[in-house]
């Protein structure tokens, strides 16, 4: 279980890398003061999901918990989310708040800053 | 390890007391029970169509509506409250489960059922809620779970902390009390990570069996949580009936006599039993029990466990739902298709920035607050489960203060989600168990029917004037057959739990319930406040001042009225005689809350 995070200008890329997100987690999750300070400047925000195969509520509210430690007017992408948890985010009804993306590219060009001049590939190498 | 407790306590001598074995009800009583209710019911209707066509004073056409629409109002809730009492099914009783996969779907790999048992406490003697720890260190584990205990102390005591190390459990304290217990319990879950959640209060104390019985229940992959009764250990006993007339009355051996000749007919009887009616034996073995076939019988806080992928479940929807319906609210002044969108995204949001994620629902009443959420999901269709035999003991309010605080909390905590998010409007909700949650609410809106009881009497004796045409034959033929039925209906049904201190708080409750339906209606907030778990002390007349109004008045009512008989200046004597029955039976039922607030400290035991 980890969880380390990546910045690339003004947008925050925080990857869960674990296969289950559950209660666990997200108590891991509130621990990790590194990231929890970076969060409160953090205008645009992205979940990957990638290597995450189940996550239940207690899990998924980490989300809910990320996105309240941002600033105002900021947003939050969800990334690389499987099968199981866009239908676990649907029934949270966490969908109607927070996009969910298959790549960085989906992030609109405002939110992204000046990330547009940063390929994806050099950010997953990054 | 008692030893470790220095203090005595005033119900250390009721320590060794058992609670009763619970009563199965064959399918023959069922039945009975069935058919003397159906047959209530029919007389009830035959006598209020009586009353309303043929019955009315329209001498006095204000009095007598008044009168006959409360007597249709308390049918109402007789109807309801015999629906609720028709018919009764525990839920299969299941072998506790020792692997994850047994109670939950999805997980990666198997391992051991984690469960937290949460202490919640606020201001309780710290002395207190250490033999709470000691006992739910007792509880005996079933293979295959791990246990955690955790004092959840929202006071932020240096003295509980030491008693939680000293104990071997955990502790956590908060810096606010944002959503007083619901926030203090999700304080607690945002530090662990069990799959099971057992909720105690800081005074609930498990017997060794509590997890063996009630976690089996979480096999079937649909049940929330599951509710144990709640037992006061520590109820006044009262003195058998023929002990009181040998001793109290000083009848010497002919009350002895007397006294047992007594209990052959009405079963044993206990005089000055349980004067505040603390006993909740009525709620959990007859109302909440026989809700459970139809998945309506509701959460209490506690002694029960939950399901936590249930709760926080739940708890996101609600979340997401209602900052969704906030920034419509807003968003509908925004006029422009385009316009309304854009702002409508950005509300959401913002809003749901700043709202809470509350897995228990920060109200008065958070526990059956969010057992109806829970109930009412229309994806997941939520179980509820009651178990029937009691698995912990607790401590009752002492005095009249304290009880009157937690009856206000649970009649204003239920008018108040009525008023603000009425389950009848509910989508999820089955018909039984609207009926069910409406039984409960409408309950609490006795007032409208029982001031009109109390006062009918009243009013007839100082001005003459009778809500009825006439108190003759035709009345009692009407009426009787129906009270008769009514109370063999109950007997019935209730057999073996004593309905006496119900019957007498449910008309001597009526002003606290008043001010609590005033308070909602004013829609002043309904004030979070920890029932006192100790004595308050002092005289708590001031309480109970409109009770002994009524008392009063209808004593000299019935005076005045003989005296005006006597002289001969007054001939109404059949309606005399019902109109004084009628008082004398409210005034018994008021008398037992002037009588609790009058009840002194016990003796003390040691100190």
């Amino acid at each position: 279980m980890n969880i380390f995070s990546r910045k690339l200008d003004n947008c925050l890329v925080v990857s869960f890398d674990m296969k289950l997100l559950n209660a666990s987690a997200a108590r891991y999750f509130r621990s990790n003061k590194s990231i929890l300070k970076q969060l409160s400047t953090t205008a645009t925000l992205v979940v990957d999901l990638e290597h995450v195969i189940i996550a239940d509520s207690s899990g998924i509210a980490v989300i809910v918990d990320i996105y309240q430690r941002q600033p105002p007017g900021s947003k939050l992408f969800i990334l690389n989310a499987n099968l199981a948890i866009k239908v676990l985010l649907e029934d949270t009804l966490l969908d109607q708040l927070f996009p969910t993306i298959e790549s960085l590219e989906d992030v609109s060009e405002p939110e992204r800053g000046a990330l547009t001049s940063v390929s994806s590939k050099d950010m997953e190498s990054s | 390890m008692t030893s470790k407790t220095k203090k005595d306590w005033y119900f250390t001598h009721y320590e060794s007391r058992q609670p009763e074995p619970v009563n199965h009800p064959s399918p023959k009583r069922i039945f009975v029970t069935q058919v003397l209710a159906s047959a209530s019911i029919t007389m009830g209707v035959w006598y209020l169509i009586w009353r309303w066509t043929d019955s009315l004073n329209w001498g006095a056409p204000g009095f007598s509506i008044l009168l006959v629409t409360a007597e249709t109002l308390a049918f109402i809730g007789t109807v309801l409250f015999t629906i609720n009492l028709w018919y009764v099914k525990d839920t299969q009783k299941r072998k506790a489960p020792s692997r994850l996969s047994e109670i939950s779907l999805g997980s990666i790999t198997d391992r051991n059922i984690v469960v937290d048992v949460f202490y919640p406490t606020y201001n309780e003697d710290v002395e207190l809620v250490r033999l709470s720890i000691l006992d739910a260190k007792n509880m005996r584990i079933p293979n295959g779970i791990d246990v955690q205990i955790h004092v959840l102390d929202d006071g932020n005591r240096e003295e509980m902390k030491d008693i939680a190390i000293e104990e071997g459990v955990n502790y956590f304290a908060r810096i606010d009390n944002v959503g007083f217990k619901a926030g203090n319990i999700r304080n607690g879950m945002e530090k662990t990570d069990g799959d099971l959640m057992v909720i105690f209060d800081a005074d609930t104390r498990p017997f060794p069996a509590f997890l063996e019985q009630t976690l089996g229940y979480f096999r079937d992959k649909d049940v929330a949580w599951v509710q144990t009764p709640q037992w006061f250990f520590d109820c006044q006993e009262g003195t058998p009936l023929p002990k009181w007339l040998e001793k109290n009355i000083h009848l010497g051996k002919f009350g002895k006599i007397v006294g047992h000749g007594l209990e052959k007919v009405f079963g044993p009887t206990h005089v000055g039993q349980d004067t505040l009616g603390n006993d909740p034996s009525m709620f959990y073995d007859i109302i909440l029990r026989r809700r459970n076939w139809c998945n309506a019988s509701f959460c209490c806080g506690a002694g029960s466990v939950h399901r936590r992928e249930a709760i926080m479940n739940q708890a996101l929807k609600r979340y997401v739902s209602s900052a969704l319906e906030k920034s419509e609210d807003l968003a509908q002044h925004v006029s422009g298709d385009e316009l309304h969108i854009v702002f409508k995204e950005q509300l959401n949001l913002e809003i749901a920035r700043r709202s809470e994620v509350m897995p228990y629902i920060f109200h008065v009443s958070e526990d059956i607050y969010t057992g109806i959420h829970l109930h009412a999901d229309t994806d997941k269709k939520w179980k509820s489960v009651f178990h029937p035999e009691t698995l912990s003991k607790m401590l009752s309010p002492q005095d009249l203060v304290s009880w009157s605080l937690q009856r206000f909390k649970y009649a204003g905590g239920t008018l108040d989600i009525f008023a603000h998010d009425s389950p009848l409007a509910m989508k999820g909700l089955s018909i039984m168990q609207k009926i069910m949650y409406g039984a409960t609410f409408f309950s609490y809106l006795s007032p409208l029917w029982i001031v009109p009881f109390l006062f009918a009497p009243i009013i007839f004796f100082f001005s003459g004037i009778a809500p009825v045409s006439a108190y003759g034959g035709e009345f009692y033929a009407h009426l009787i057959p129906f009270l008769f039925l009514n109370r063999l209906a109950l007997m019935s049904a209730t057999w073996g739990v004593s309905t006496v201190r119900g019957e007498q708080y449910y008309i001597a409750f009526f002003w606290q319930n008043i001010v609590a339906m005033w308070e909602v209606l004013c829609r002043q907030p309904i004030k979070f406040q920890v029932t006192p778990k100790e004595r308050q002390s002092g005289i708590q007349l001031d309480l109970v001042w409109p009770q002994f109004i009524i008392i009063s008045l209808s004593v000299a009512g019935a005076l005045y009225m003989g005296w005006n008989i006597y002289i001969g200046s007054e001939n109404h004597i059949a309606a005399y005689v019902v109109n004084v029955f009628w008082a004398l039976n409210n005034c018994l039922a008021l008398s037992i809350i002037v009588r609790a607030s009058m009840l002194r400290e016990p003796e003390e035991v040691q100190v």
